[in-house]
C-alpha cells in the first residue's frame, strides 16, 4: 500500500492514486496552504484534484512510513508519510508536509473463476499539515 | 429590412476577422516580451524592490501619522474632568472601532473610559516601563496573543491621566481557516513576496540597529545565480527612529516573471479567439439559408466553431488565475471525462451548452428544412 502511494506522488500521477481511493462514499480531503482545501470529495473528484495538483507542483520528496499505525477499535490504519514540492510555474519549492492517509481493508466480491478473494486496502481520507 | 439584417451579418464577420487579427499580435506579442522581460532584470528587479520598500515605509509613517493626527483632536486643554464626558469625544472622532481603539487611563494605566479595540495599558505594560514611554514618547507596538497594536500615549496632565491610541497593526493567527484569516494594516505589496516582523516595544532591536547602519538601512541580499530572485531586508521605524518591525521584499525569479507573463498573454490570446469564434458562429447560424433549411453548410460550419469553442475554452482551467475561482474547481464539482470536458462546473456547463447547441442546430435545420427536401428521396 505504502509502495503504491509512494508511486503515486513520486510520479505525479493521480491516476494511481485513484486506484487506492475507496469507491463507498466521500473522502475529506484536508491540505493546508499553498493548496488550501476541506473539503468531502467523490473518489473522482479526489482524482480530478490531485490532477490539479500535480499539474501545478511537482513532487521533490515523499517518504512513507514504512510501518502503518492501527487504530484502536477499528479495523482501519494510518499510513504517515512526509511531503515536498516545487510549483512549476515559480520554482518556489514547498519544504515537507506531514501527510496522513487512513485506509481501511477491503473484501472484494468473489471472483467468477472461483478464486479467493484477495484482502485490498483503500484510503478512505487524507489529511496533511505543514512540519 | 433583408438589407439591414445583411449588413449586421456582416459586422459580425468584419468583428470576428478583427478579433482574429488581435489574437495574432498577442501571439506576436508573447513571442518577443519575454526579450524584452530579460533584458537586465536583475537591475530592474532590485530597482523595483527599492521602490516597494519606499512605498511599504510611506505607508507606515502615514499610519504613524494617522495616531499623531488623532491625538491632536484631544488637546489636553480643552478636556473634560469627568470620565463619561470622554466617550462622546472617543465616538465622534471617527475611528473604525473594529481595527482603532481609544482610551482614558488613569495614572497607573487601568481603564476609565474606552471606545473601540483597546487593551488595558496597567496589564501589558509593567509601571516601570509605561512611565518611560510616557516620558520618551512616540508610538510603538504591543504583541498581546495574536494581535499586534500601533499604540500611543497622550499623557493629560491632570493627576498622570492619559490617553491611550490603539491601530490593530496586524492580526497573525497560528490556525487559518476561512473564518480566521491573517490581517496586516500595511498592504502586502501585488507581485512580491512579503514577509513581516513585528517587535514588541520591550524586544531588544539593537542588533537591527547595529546591523542596518552597517547597510545604509537596507540590506540587498546576493542572488546566487543571475536572474533569481532577490531579496530586500529593511526596518520599519517609528517617528523618533526606532525599530518597529523588519520586513523582507523578495522579487519573483525571471523564470517565475516570465511564466506568468506567458499565462497573462495566453489568457487573452484563449479570450480573444473564443470571442472571434463566437461572432463567426453567429454569422454562420444566422444564415437565412440554414435558418430556412435549404443550406446545410453554415449550420455544420457553425456546428464545428462550437466545438472549436468549446475546446478553446479547456486550457483556461489550466492557468493559474483561472485555477483559483471557486466555479473552476474540480472540489466544487467534476466527474471524469474526455480531456477534462467535465472537470469542474464551468467545464460541465460549457459541454452542456455545447451539447445543447449542437442539438438546436440539428433541430432547426430539420424542422425547417422544406417539405419538398424532407421527402425527396422518398418519393
Amino acid at each position: 500500500m505504502a509502495a503504491r502511494v509512494q508511486a503515486a506522488f513520486l510520479q505525479d500521477s493521480p491516476a494511481l492514486l485513484r486506484e487506492v481511493l475507496t469507491a463507498d462514499g466521500t473522502i475529506p480531503v484536508s491540505l493546508p496552504e499553498p493548496l488550501s482545501l476541506a473539503d468531502q470529495l467523490s473518489r473522482e473528484q479526489t482524482y480530478l484534484v490531485f490532477d490539479r495538483i500535480f499539474s501545478v507542483f511537482k513532487t521533490t520528496e515523499f517518504t512513507a512510513d514504512p510501518e502503518l499505525s492501527t487504530l484502536p477499535g477499528s479495523p482501519g490504519m494510518i499510513l504517515k508519510a512526509r511531503w515536498s514540492f516545487r510549483n512549476k510555474r515559480t520554482g518556489v519549492q514547498y519544504p515537507l508536509r506531514r501527510l496522513y492517509f487512513f485506509i481501511v481493508p477491503v473484501i472484494p466480491p468473489p471472483a467468477e473463476t472461483g478464486r479467493r478473494p484477495v484482502l485490498d486496502f483503500k484510503i478512505v481520507e487524507i489529511r496533511a499539515e505543514k512540519l | 429590412m433583408p438589407g439591414r439584417r445583411f449588413r449586421s451579418r456582416r459586422t459580425l464577420l468584419v468583428a470576428s476577422l478583427a478579433l482574429v487579427v488581435l489574437a495574432l499580435l498577442v501571439g506576436v506579442l508573447s513571442l518577443t516580451l519575454p526579450g524584452l522581460l530579460s533584458k537586465d532584470y536583475d537591475a530592474k528587479s532590485l530597482a523595483a524592490l527599492r521602490r516597494q520598500a519606499a512605498r511599504t515605509r510611506q505607508e507606515f509613517s502615514a499610519l504613524i501619522a494617522a495616531l499623531e493626527a488623532r491625538q491632536a483632536l484631544f488637546p489636553p486643554a480643552v478636556m473634560p474632568a469627568e470620565p463619561q464626558d470622554f466617550f462622546p469625544l472617543f465616538s465622534r472622532a471617527g475611528l473604525d472601532p473594529e481595527r482603532d481603539g481609544i482610551a482614558l487611563c488613569n495614572g497607573d494605566g487601568f481603564l476609565e473610559t474606552w471606545y473601540g479595540d483597546v487593551l488595558s495599558p496597567a496589564v501589558q505594560i509593567d509601571r516601570e516601563d509605561l512611565e518611560r514611554q510616557k516620558k520618551e514618547g512616540g508610538s510603538f507596538l504591543i504583541r498581546s496573543k495574536a494581535t499586534v497594536y500601533l499604540v500611543a500615549l497622550q499623557p493629560l496632565g491632570n493627576g498622570g491621566r492619559m490617553l491611550a491610541h490603539f491601530t490593530r497593526m496586524a492580526f497573525i493567527p497560528q490556525v487559518r481557516s476561512t473564518h480566521i484569516r491573517e490581517f496586516h494594516a500595511l498592504r502586502l505589496p501585488a507581485g512580491f513576496d512579503f514577509s513581516i516582523d513585528y517587535w514588541d516595544f520591550r524586544e531588544d532591536v539593537e542588533g537591527f540597529g547595529k546591523f542596518f547602519a552597517r547597510h545604509q538601512d537596507q540590506f540587498t541580499g546576493e542572488p546566487r545565480q543571475k536572474n533569481e530572485i532577490q531579496t530586500l531586508f529593511f526596518p520599519l521605524r517609528n517617528e523618533k527612529g526606532r525599530i518597529m518591525a523588519t520586513a523582507t521584499l523578495a522579487s519573483p525569479s525571471l523564470t517565475s516573471r516570465l511564466t506568468a507573463t506567458r499565462e497573462v498573454l495566453r489568457l487573452i490570446l484563449l479570450l480573444i479567439l473564443i470571442a472571434a469564434a463566437s461572432l463567426a458562429l453567429a454569422f454562420f447560424w444566422s444564415s437565412p439559408g440554414f435558418l430556412r433549411g435549404r443550406n446545410a453548410v453554415p449550420g455544420l460550419a457553425g456546428a464545428v466553431l462550437l466545438i472549436v469553442v468549446r475546446l478553446l475554452a479547456l486550457p483556461l482551467g489550466e492557468l493559474e488565475k483561472i485555477q483559483s475561482l471557486g466555479l473552476f474547481q474540480p472540489a466544487v464539482a467534476g466527474f471524469v471525462s474526455w480531456r477534462g470536458l467535465t472537470g469542474s462546473p464551468v467545464d460541465i456547463f460549457l459541454t452542456s451548452l455545447t451539447i445543447l447547441g449542437l442539438a438546436a442546430c440539428l433541430a432547426v435545420y430539420a424542422l425547417r428544412r422544406p417539405k419538398r427536401f424532407r421527402f425527396a428521396r422518398r418519393g
